[in-house]
């Protein structure tokens, strides 16, 4: 594959021992693929297996009853290509590196890459999309190298935008997603968390299951320690002409009560939610996809 | 008060006081921008710290201008003159320092003499001096005197040699004299003109003191020692009887005075002729004690009673001294008047006494005074145109004559009897009509019948003779002796003086031959004699006076006259009026001696003024009074001259300031 900007010939090679599962990305190969009750026309049989109580009776098979007098389920096996949809926020405030090397929407973008270079190894399907308030691009779920390709490419392209507005992205990209899957939102989310679940409610509704992967930089966590200083809000424009050293204490408190706010929420509705420094690599987000 | 810089040239650097203002402001108007994710977090906040935040930063300001102005100030190396005199650096000027060489400034403070210091303070005022100012030095001592007599000079070199020089005396100190001496200095001089006292302000001497000075002329006080520095002093000495005889008791009282916050413990020491005593004295803080010694005399001649204490710190005043003339007899003069009885038997009375010797005067020698070099004057029957004057010190003992006592003034000695009324007295002689007329002793006696007390008054009281003398009218005075019908026999009209109204004689009476009548009469004799004053060598001279000497009763030739001082040298001496000599002025308290042809006459007691021993000083508050300026001694006196630099404490306030100020910003830092 050539070298792209986002996936690294080294981040390719350590990412060839990970797998990704509907539930897991592991380290190591492991057996097993992404398994799937519901049934449909490329069911394929899979085993008999001896009924006990609570099964199905539906799924008696009654030619082996009929055989031999004992009751026999027939299970089946379908292999289906499992849809991972990436959120990755580009909005002004991903711009943002705040004493970190890379800034939030370079280092969401090492992981978009990543993560779809993973599902597509694996014959799966990703969808990617951009959004800042509203969806900038939108890459279908694929599962081809060249899907592949598109998808970097736009990283690539890929520029911090306007004021976030996760809310509004997530109930605008609800129609574009036709199959339920994994949703993976990377973001700040500098938004209202009440008004981000409330546009999550319908994917959950849906049987997605969700990761939030929410990115801070070391200076937003906490503030540098600066004289009197003009903020210039990136997203908004608005300046705030403060002593930094003054607010730092109640800035973290702020910040603490935010993520705070946003893991209550996440908790509540199933919600796989964690917060991540872009100072430390971006492979640790993997850690949280391991079912 | 005024500010002097010795870089003015750099005043243009004040102008960067305005930096750390400006910067504030510039720094509070664009502040660096600072691109940032979402400022919605930072102004949930900022509304709560920023009315904590905006005192920091006018603090913060402050301290920063205060440390850029200190740090400005200090280049520009100020000078503070904390007095306008002697801070016109540019100015010419006459200065007349005043230094006070009185005793009082003899008292040692720390290592050195109160003078010492004032005279080290002086050459910093001189040193201050700038070419072509001109000065003087009046020394304040009892008679002031300048280095420079009739002007002010600008060889300001020979100014601090002689202060170098100079020794502090044992004088009191004339302070409007010096006062006066300063202004006639001044008198015409050109320019600033400028009197500087440098003393110890010896409260008792500058407490009532008023300078007069003309409005033109600054008055400076650069005030030497401390307020209070207790000192243990001999105030008074004084012996009793005045002109004691050999064989007498001299009794010598000395005053012993404190002047400190503390009581005092101490051993005082009398000494006259070949006599020592010491005793005990407790002295309560800022009073006085007095400690009596008595003292038997073996010898005629000039004997020096002194008293003294352990040496301290100020030791000019622990010894006191006075000179007793010890004569070998009392002196009586018997003059003869109408009653020549009444003279014989007081002569021969006088002679069994055996230490007072009679003598014959006439009326012609009484005329001539002659009867002034007698202790006591018998006068026997005198009266109306008889009358003559004695000093106070002779003991007039009057037996009236018949007729008008004479009031008339000169007719007879003064004060001897007055009437009730303005009317003349006259006196008469009376006759007992049945017996004789009787004595008594009264009580109002003076001490004179001290022996006739119990039953010893028997000796007095009873018959006394057939004739009395009588005023017509009630005389003043006390009866030492009465008739039976009260009237009086004999009085003390008052000190000194006293009229005997008992005529003597043995036709008539037998009171003379009575066993009290010779103690009685040496009684009287000797009755008084501590009172009065004059004779030779009793005077108290004081350091920087002229002292005179009298030789009194003893004529004495001026070629064999000799006197010397305490250590034995000869000093030079002069005849002055009045048959008095004179060596001048004593420097130091001694007690000279008087001797012709090697035999001692007499003593010129010279002692320690005694107003100089209370070392309390007026205090800045009460100096400053009477004074446009007071500046304490101890380097102040430089900074007068010099003005103090303020570079240093500028300085240091630069980096306090700035200590502050990064105390201010961790503080804000460390502030939630």
């Amino acid at each position: 594959m050539p070298g792209h900007r986002y996936l690294r010939p080294e981040d390719i090679r350590k990412l060839q021992t990970f797998e990704f599962a509907p539930r897991a990305v592991v380290e190591g190969y492991l057996s097993g693929r992404h398994r799937s009750r519901s049934r449909g026309s490329s069911i394929e049989f899979h085993e008999y297996r001896e009924y006990s109580a609570g099964d199905d009776p539906k799924m008696i098979d009654w030619r082996v009853f009929a055989r031999t007098d004992r009751h026999y389920l027939r299970t089946f096996e379908q292999e289906t290509n499992l849809e991972c949809h990436v959120f990755l926020d580009s909005s002004a405030s991903m711009g943002f590196d705040g004493g970190s090397p890379v800034s939030k929407i370079e280092y969401g973008s090492f992981f978009a890459a990543a993560l779809s270079y993973l599902v597509i190894r694996n014959g799966d399907r990703v969808s990617l999309q951009l959004f800042d308030d509203a969806i900038r691009e939108f890459f279908p779920p694929g599962s081809t190298s060249g899907h592949l390709n598109q998808i970097l490419q736009a990283l690539e392209r890929n520029e911090p935008g306007n004021e976030t507005s996760l809310s509004a992205a997530l109930e605008k990209a609800q129609p574009l997603l036709k199959r339920r899957g994994i949703l993976v939102v990377v973001s700040d989310f500098f938004d209202d968390p009440a008004a981000i679940f409330r546009a999550l409610n319908p994917y959950l509704h849906r049987g997605f299951r969700i990761h939030l992967f929410h990115l801070l930089t070391p200076g937003e966590l906490d503030l540098e320690q600066r004289g009197l200083t003009t903020f210039l809000d990136m997203e908004t424009g608005a300046r705030l002409v403060a002593h930094p050293s003054g607010l730092r204490q109640r800035y973290k408190e702020a910040i603490d009560e935010h993520t705070a706010r946003l893991r209550q929420l996440s908790t509540r509705s199933g919600v796989d939610y964690s917060l991540h420094r872009t100072d430390a690599h971006f492979f640790r987000l993997f850690d949280r996809l391991v079912g | 008060m005024s500010l002097n810089f010795l870089n003015p040239h750099l005043f243009w650097l004040s102008a960067l006081v305005l930096v750390p203002i400006l910067l504030h402001l510039f720094a509070r108007t664009k502040p660096p921008v600072y691109r940032f994710s979402s400022v919605e977090f930072l102004k949930r906040i900022v509304k709560k710290t920023t009315r904590l935040k905006k005192p920091q930063d006018l603090l913060l300001l402050i301290l920063r201008t205060l440390a850029v102005a200190a740090l400005i100030a200090a280049f520009l190396q100020p000078l503070l003159f904390t007095q306008e005199k002697l801070s016109g650096l540019f100015q010419k000027k006459n200065l007349v320092l005043v230094v006070d060489a009185s005793a009082s400034m003899a008292y040692v403070e720390g290592a050195q003499t109160r003078f010492a210091k004032a005279c080290a303070e002086a050459g910093e005022l001189l040193t201050g001096l700038s070419a072509g100012d001109r000065a003087n030095i009046v020394w304040l001592k009892a008679e002031p005197e300048a280095v420079f007599p009739d002007e002010l000079a600008s060889n300001l070199g020979y100014l601090r040699d002689r202060l170098r020089r100079a020794e502090v005396t044992y004088e009191r100190g004339s302070i409007e004299k010096a006062f006066s001496l300063a202004n006639e200095l001044l008198a015409g001089t050109e320019g600033k003109r400028e009197v500087c006292v440098v003393s110890d302000f010896q409260k008792s001497s500058w407490e009532e003191f008023e300078p007069t000075l003309p409005d033109d002329t600054d008055l400076i006080h650069v005030k030497i020692g401390r307020e209070n520095a207790g000192n243990l002093a001999v105030t008074r000495l004084s012996t009793r009887p005045d002109r004691p005889i050999v064989g007498e008791e001299l009794v010598v009282d000395a005053e012993v005075a404190n002047f400190s916050d503390t009581d005092a413990e101490t051993t005082i020491f009398s000494e006259a002729g070949e006599n020592r005593r010491s005793r005990n004295l407790s002295v309560p803080a800022g009073q006085t004690a007095t400690a009596i010694f008595r003292h038997n005399l073996t010898k005629a001649g000039p004997v020096r009673a002194k008293a003294s204490l352990a040496e301290d710190g100020f030791p000019g005043d622990d010894q006191r001294s006075a000179a007793v003339q010890v004569r070998p007899y009392l002196r009586l003069a018997v003059v003869e008047g109408d009653d020549a009885q009444t003279a014989k038997l007081w002569t021969r009375a006088a002679q069994s006494l055996g230490w007072a010797v009679p003598e014959r005067l006439d009326a012609v020698d009484l005329a001539e005074g002659k009867a002034d070099e007698f202790d006591v004057v018998l006068l026997s029957g005198l009266g109306s145109g008889d009358g003559a004057t004695f000093p106070e010190s002779t003991k007039v003992i009057l037996l009236p004559s018949i007729g008008d006592f004479g009031r008339t003034p000169g007719s007879a000695p003064p004060g001897m009897a007055e009437s009730a009324t303005d009317e003349p007295l006259s006196v008469r002689k009376e006759k007992a009509q049945d017996g004789l007329f009787t004595l008594s002793a009264t009580g109002n006696d003076a001490g004179v019948l001290d022996l006739f007390r119990g039953d010893e008054a028997a000796a007095l009281d009873g018959p006394a003779g057939t004739d009395r003398l009588l005023f017509d009218k009630p005389v003043g005075g006390g009866p030492l002796l009465v008739y039976g019908d009260e009237a009086p026999a004999v009085v003390r009209s008052r000190t000194n003086r006293f009229l005997w109204m008992i005529p003597l004689d043995e036709t008539t009476g037998n009171f003379a031959g009575r066993a009290g009548f010779v103690p009685f009469f040496a009684e009287l004799l000797l009755a008084d004699r501590s009172a009065g004053g004059g004779g030779a060598g009793d005077i108290d001279y004081e350091p920087g006076e002229t002292v005179f000497w009298q030789a009194g009763e003893t004529v004495v030739d001026r070629d064999d006259l000799e006197v010397f001082s305490a250590n034995g040298e000869p000093i030079e001496f002069s005849e002055a009026d009045g048959g008095r000599f004179s060596p001048g002025s004593v420097a130091s308290p001694q007690v000279l001696e008087w001797r012709s042809n090697g035999k001692p006459l007499g003593l010129s007691v010279v002692n320690f003024p005694a107003s100089e021993s209370n070392l309390e000083t007026l205090s800045l508050v009460e100096a400053e009074n009477f004074a446009s300026v007071v500046v304490s001694g101890g380097g102040e006196v430089r900074n007068l001259r010099d003005g103090l630099k303020l570079w240093p404490w500028l300085l240091g306030g630069a980096v306090v300031f700035l200590l502050l100020e990064t105390g201010v910003v961790l503080w804000s830092a460390a502030t939630p």
